[in-house]
């Protein structure tokens, strides 16, 4: 439904590649830049002249310079310079900055291609030429599958980010679009007529002898793979306290 | 009459330039012939549509209706995977920055999306005069099958359209394009399908890119000229080349850059050029046809001007130049992939290079004319007008005497290029425009040894009729010299 193309596999190029079939966006109308500010008042009202802070032998931070860890006999501060703030303590001078949109509204348009979908074939197995009875099976299928995460994606509502929570005003209607001038058939499509007419295709699809995964996939990485993951945490770790492995 | 309408569903559109960072709009009809061969190509290729389609190559390019009122939105980087690599670990050796729930990242490069919403989503390519006939049922099936123009993500409906009510306000013209759009013609379809089957045996090799096969200039309703305007030796619609990087140039320089591209495009053809390329027959004797020109453009006129190259521009002559050369030559111009080139293969690029480690590296410049400088758009070149002066010496191709004077030899070479013979020609080594050096800091051309170098002098020349451009005249004009701008009634004097 929203294309591939297996372009770093075996085949390289040639791998296989078609394009998305479903199209979804929301657009914010009316939109006009915020201002957003940041600031912290420390409830310890802790002044960053208050002490030096160095990283303790055992972990965390001590005033004591005699129980601080060293280097080169030097006693280590915590962070940069040792200021509070290095372990979260004092207050941040407010500031502003771009930041959020204001909105009349928001709008959401999905678009499903049926020619996207018109151009894909189903052989039973590999090697074989598909029929058209398989291909409407499946085409359909696809389609039933596309209304179906377009109808719960909207019952999930819409929490894109933190302070971004939308909430649909109407019910969602679908038009299938014929030639332009042809009048549209509008539909409304609710969870549970989406639910069964996502059962009927899948039925069909099996009807017309055609294999379909209809249990979750689980994939298990290699041990080359999982080395490689431990390998990236690792680099990513050694990065992250400026330390050379 | 019929039309083909076009809609973009999601009421928004992606489609770039070549840059892949502007948007392109109008669309280019090319654009839309080549959704309906990828279309007929991803259905089966049936008969019936390939004949479809080649009856609508065969047909005159079509008038546009298109809504002019476009909001762009606002452009921005994002970093996406990319197609070549999935390595969580760099080539540096550094891990990649993992990618929400996934515990490993992988390579993301800076990409553009750039979208534009229109006030009205739908366009049309409409042939007033021609019917579809035969073909109409095919072409309709054909236009079904297409899913999207442009990016995959700006799916449209395209249909067969013969409503009356169908006004376009976009025509192809031959003078006074506001713009110039990839138009498709005869064989067309068959091309684009070699290509298809050339670039998937070679396993995506990204220079097997179709090509453009025609530039046409589109502009409003074409309004009668009271003047009447001379059959021009050139087309006005200039390939235009702007300054990417390198050394900066002046216009003193035209003859060097214009051996340089032609020196360029001789590497990049290899094996034996043909008569257009290489100036010279297959005898090795000067070559007698006309040949493109490449055209030094250069920031004069204006209150600052200091005459540096802003870009090239290259003519096409009218005559003696088909469809096939000009195919060849685009081809020619395309970047082949040096390794140390900046632009990707395929797009208009060249890199000249002379005299030791010299460098300048020209990009095709397709931004929409409004965007670029002034000497970077074909009109300031090409407008019909009966008054032209230099900004490029004219190197006079024989010596006064007592008979003829240089007014007649100029005279006579205005005749010999193609255009009428001038009413006025008023002569100097002093330029006539702001911002255009002095003829005789211009180089002397090389000639046999004991041979004087030629005369080389400026002019502002005023024919009895309206001459489109470009303009050029006398000898060595391959080299670009006697490069005119259409000075009409008024001209700028550096006094």
């Amino acid at each position: 439904m929203f294309g591939l193309w297996d372009s770093t596999g075996p085949r390289g190029g040639l791998g296989v590649k078609f394009a998305r079939a479903l199209i979804s966006e929301i657009i914010g109308v009316n939109a006009v830049q915020g201002v957003k500010t940041s600031s912290r008042i420390d409830p310890l009202n802790i002044r960053v002249s208050s002490g030096i802070l160095y990283r303790a032998k055992d972990g965390g931070w001590t005033l004591d310079e005699g129980a601080a860890a060293t280097e080169k006999g030097k006693a280590i501060k915590l962070g940069k310079d040792g200021k509070p703030s290095e372990a979260n303590h004092g207050n941040v001078t407010p500031s502003t900055s771009d930041g959020g949109f204001t909105i009349d509204y928001a709008e959401q348009t999905t678009v499903l291609s049926l020619p996207a979908l018109r151009r894909l074939r189903f052989p039973a197995r590999p090697g074989e030429r598909s029929t058209p009875d398989g291909d409407l099976a499946s085409r359909t299928y696809l389609a039933a599958l596309g209304l179906l995460g377009a109808t719960l994606a909207v019952e999930a509502g819409c929490d894109l980010r933190s302070r971004c929570l939308l909430r649909a005003t109407n019910g969602v209607s679908w038009n299938l679009l014929g030639r332009p001038g042809d009048k549209e058939q509008v539909f409304e499509l609710s969870r549970e007529s989406a639910i069964d007419l996502y059962n009927e295709a899948l039925a069909a699809v099996g009807a017309a002898g055609l294999p379909v995964e209809t249990k979750e996939l689980t994939l298990r990485p290699t041990d080359d793979l999982v080395s490689l993951v431990k390998k990236s945490m690792e680099l990513a770790a050694a990065e992250g306290s400026g330390e050379d492995t | 009459m019929f039309a083909i309408g076009v809609e973009f569903l999601m009421g928004r559109a992606m489609m770039s330039q070549q840059n892949r960072q502007d948007i392109e709009w109008p669309p280019h009809p090319d654009r839309v012939f080549m959704a309906l061969v990828a279309a007929w190509g991803e259905s089966g290729e049936d008969e019936r549509g390939a004949a479809a389609l080649r009856f609508l190559e065969s047909l005159s390019p079509p008038a546009m209706r298109i809504t002019e009122d476009v909001s762009v939105r606002t452009s921005f980087i994002s970093y996406v995977p990319v197609n070549d690599g999935c390595s969580p670990i760099s080539k540096k050796g550094k891990a990649e920055t993992p990618m929400g729930a996934l515990p490993i990242g992988r390579s993301r490069q800076p990409r553009f999306f750039p979208a534009f919403t229109l006030a009205d989503p739908r366009f049309h390519l409409v042939w007033p005069n021609a019917e579809l006939g035969e073909h109409r049922a095919a072409l309709e099936s054909v236009c079904e099958q297409v899913t999207y123009l442009g990016h995959s993500a700006s799916p449209v409906r395209m249909w067969i359209d013969d409503a009356p009510d169908i006004t376009a306000n976009l025509f192809p013209v031959k003078e006074n394009a506001k713009c110039r759009l990839r138009g498709f013609g005869p064989g067309r379809t068959d091309y684009l399908k070699r290509q298809f089957d050339e670039f998937v045996k070679s396993g995506f090799n990204p220079g097997l890119r179709p090509r453009p096969s025609l530039w046409v200039g589109y502009g409003p309703n074409p309004v009668q000229v009271e003047k009447i305007v001379e059959v021009e030796p050139y087309e006005p619609a200039l390939l235009v080349f702007r300054v990417a990087e390198g050394r900066r140039l002046a216009l003193e320089s035209c003859g060097l850059v214009a051996d340089a591209i032609r020196r360029t495009l001789m590497s990049r053809h290899g094996g034996t050029p043909p008569e257009w390329l290489s100036g010279h027959q297959p005898d090795n004797a000067p070559s007698q046809m006309a040949r493109p020109l490449y055209l030094p453009l250069g920031f004069v006129g204006g209150e600052h001007a200091d005459g540096h190259l802003l870009g090239v521009a290259i003519a096409i002559p009218t005559n003696d130049f088909s469809s096939a050369d000009f195919q060849k030559l685009d081809s020619l111009l395309r970047n082949h992939g040096e390794p140390e080139d900046i632009a990707a293969t395929g797009v208009g690029y060249l890199r000249l290079r002379w005299a030791g480690r010299n460098e300048t590296c020209l990009e095709l410049d397709d931004r929409p004319f409004n965007e670029r400088a002034l000497a970077l758009r074909p009109q300031t070149w090409t407008a019909p007008s009966d008054c032209w002066t230099t900004v490029t010496p004219i190197v006079l191709p024989r010596f006064p005497r007592r008979r003829l004077t240089p007014v007649d030899v100029i005279s006579d070479a205005c005749v010999s290029a193609g255009y009428p013979r001038p009413e006025m020609v008023r002569l100097g080594y002093a330029p006539l425009l702001r911002g255009v050096p002095h003829a005789r800091s211009f180089p002397s051309l090389a000639r046999k040894p004991g041979m004087p170098p030629r005369l080389r002098m400026h002019a502002e020349i005023r024919f009895p009729r309206s001459v489109r451009g470009p303009v050029v005249i006398g000898a060595a004009r391959n080299y670009g010299f006697g490069f005119c701008r259409p000075t009409p009634d008024s001209l700028e004097h550096t006094s």
